[in-house]
């Protein structure tokens, strides 16, 4: 607040975007909660109620509307006592397509209305202290949690937003390479290791707003191709560095893996937060024959 | 009925403190007992806040003008304990759920554990007017003007992430509720402009 104009008009919602949400206070003046793609902040001029029932905000209000509104995600209130945000504190809203719903706790603020002769009141006779036509004036007071339609603020992406859009990248689907290449031995173990990229960065565009997403495959499953997988936290490596080997029966196998991807991201240059969640790809299979070795003797000086 | 309020040193809180608990004007000794009821409702008010700067009676009371005092003692409650390089534990205790108090009181202690300390801590409060009480709620609004404060490291050095040089009006309020337990008025909300 501390930086924030007293004098303020009835003006448009506005959302800003910061990496570093400190709040600190000097006396009794502290920062506000930012917003961000995590805990923070939006602001309105205007929140309703569709026909359904169903809660919007919006950036404009009718001439001389008495509330100004601020919409916390709910850890940002909870979070006064133990100061961390608790999992029920991430609850999903159903959206329509295209549209941005958001489980946030609204919270009003009176603002001073034109009054008679030059004097400033507001709807339910709070005292204005004087403070002109759109001023905020007294506290903010919290109302009940609720899933209310941000799309018209334009909010930062959440990371449930980018969680969606990072399932749709076309991640790389790393392909599975065995030691010895071609046939195989019983006997001597096939060694797998995978030496496709195993990060990749996606710059996206998401309502506006530029996304840099860095995806880096955090698990790998081996399908063997007899019915047993092996999952690796890294891709293995070619002899004599192999860490993923695996002891055949004679026959055709076809073998193949999956990996697992997570990733961080960034919206506009800011902090990196962590995507809430992996998704998959399949690499191409492989096949080859594991074949009975057997002993011969034979004289050299043939 | 606007009143105003500010200080300018701690022993001038102090002296305020005093004032607010202390001064009575003389009185003729009375020809009666007091009854048992009216000694029971006295000592039924148990002292609250530190005990170097208390709650004042008159911020204890169930009513509008009871909810604005409360709150002129909160504010003036944190310059005491900036002043005195106290515990902010108390701006906890005269509080419930309120995240502003939570993060004045983090920056105090902040403070402590780093050495500073406060040389000034300026500030005027004016009330908008009595507070609008619903039940065992309260709302109240009031201009408090902040500065000059000065923070200072244990070589006497300004601070300056932690001091407001020049003095800021900011418009804000607080909302309060009843707290029958502490028979007094606790903060809710802090809003500060």
């Amino acid at each position: 607040m501390r930086r924030l104009l007293l004098a303020l008009g009835l003006v448009a919602a506005c959302v800003a975007l910061s990496a570093a949400p400190a709040q600190a206070c000097v006396g009794l003046d502290c920062d506000e909660p930012a917003v961000t793609t995590g805990p923070g902040s939006l602001t309105a001029s205007y929140l309703g109620q569709a026909p359904g029932g169903a809660w919007f905000a919006s950036t404009s209000a009718p001439l001389e509307h008495p509330y100004t509104y601020r919409l916390s995600r709910p850890c940002v209130i909870n979070d006064r006592e133990t100061g961390a945000c608790q999992p029920s504190d991430f609850r999903t809203c159903p959206a329509p397509p295209g549209r941005v719903v958001q489980d946030l706790v609204p919270e009003q603020r009176r603002l001073a209305l034109s009054g008679p002769d030059g004097t400033t009141v507001t709807q339910d006779g709070f005292p204005t202290g004087g403070a002109p036509v759109g001023t905020p004036v007294g506290p903010w007071i919290t109302g009940n949690r609720a899933c209310i339609d941000v799309t018209a603020l334009n909010p930062p992406p959440s990371p449930d937003e980018v969680f969606r859009f990072f399932q749709t990248l076309p991640l790389p689907q790393l392909a599975t390479r065995q030691q010895p290449p071609g046939d195989a031995l019983v006997g001597l173990p096939v060694i797998f290791f995978t030496d496709s990229p195993t990060t990749q960065t996606f710059t996206v565009d998401i309502r506006g707003f530029t996304v840099t997403i860095t995806a880096g495959a955090t698990a790998f499953t081996w399908h063997t191709g007899d019915g047993t997988d092996l999952t690796t936290t890294d891709p293995g490596a070619p002899y004599p560095d192999h860490t993923v080997t695996h002891d055949y029966r004679s026959g055709t196998y076809t073998a193949s893996l999956t990996t697992t991807w997570g990733a961080t991201f960034s919206v506009d240059g800011g902090a990196s937060v962590e995507v809430p969640g992996t998704t998959t790809t399949e690499g191409p299979p492989v096949t080859f024959d594991v074949l009975q070795a057997r002993s011969v003797l034979t004289n050299p000086f043939d | 009925m606007t009143r105003r309020w500010s200080t300018r040193l701690g022993a001038v809180l102090l002296v305020g403190a005093a004032a607010l608990t202390g001064c009575s004007e003389k009185q003729e000794a009375s020809t009666s007992l007091p009854t048992a009821t009216a000694e029971a409702s006295e000592d039924a008010l148990p002292p609250l806040g530190p005990e170097s700067f208390p709650v004042p009676k008159q911020a204890r009371e169930q009513t509008a003008d009871g909810a604005v005092e409360f709150v002129r003692y909160y504010v003036a409650l944190t310059g005491h304990l900036a002043l005195q390089s106290e515990d902010p534990t108390p701006l906890l205790e005269l509080s419930r759920d309120c995240r502003t108090c939570g993060q004045i009181a983090d920056a105090f202690e902040a403070d402590l554990g780093a050495g500073y300390s406060y040389r000034d801590y300026v500030y005027e409060f004016d009330e908008y007017g009595p507070a609008l009480v619903d039940g065992d709620k309260a709302e109240m609004g009031f201009s408090y003007v902040q500065g000059p404060i000065t923070a200072v490291d244990r070589s006497g050095q300004v601070v300056p992430t932690r001091s407001a040089p020049t003095p800021q009006e900011l418009q804000s309020g607080a909302s309060l509720v009843w707290d029958q337990t502490l028979q007094s008025w606790v903060i809710t909300g802090l809003t500060v402009g």
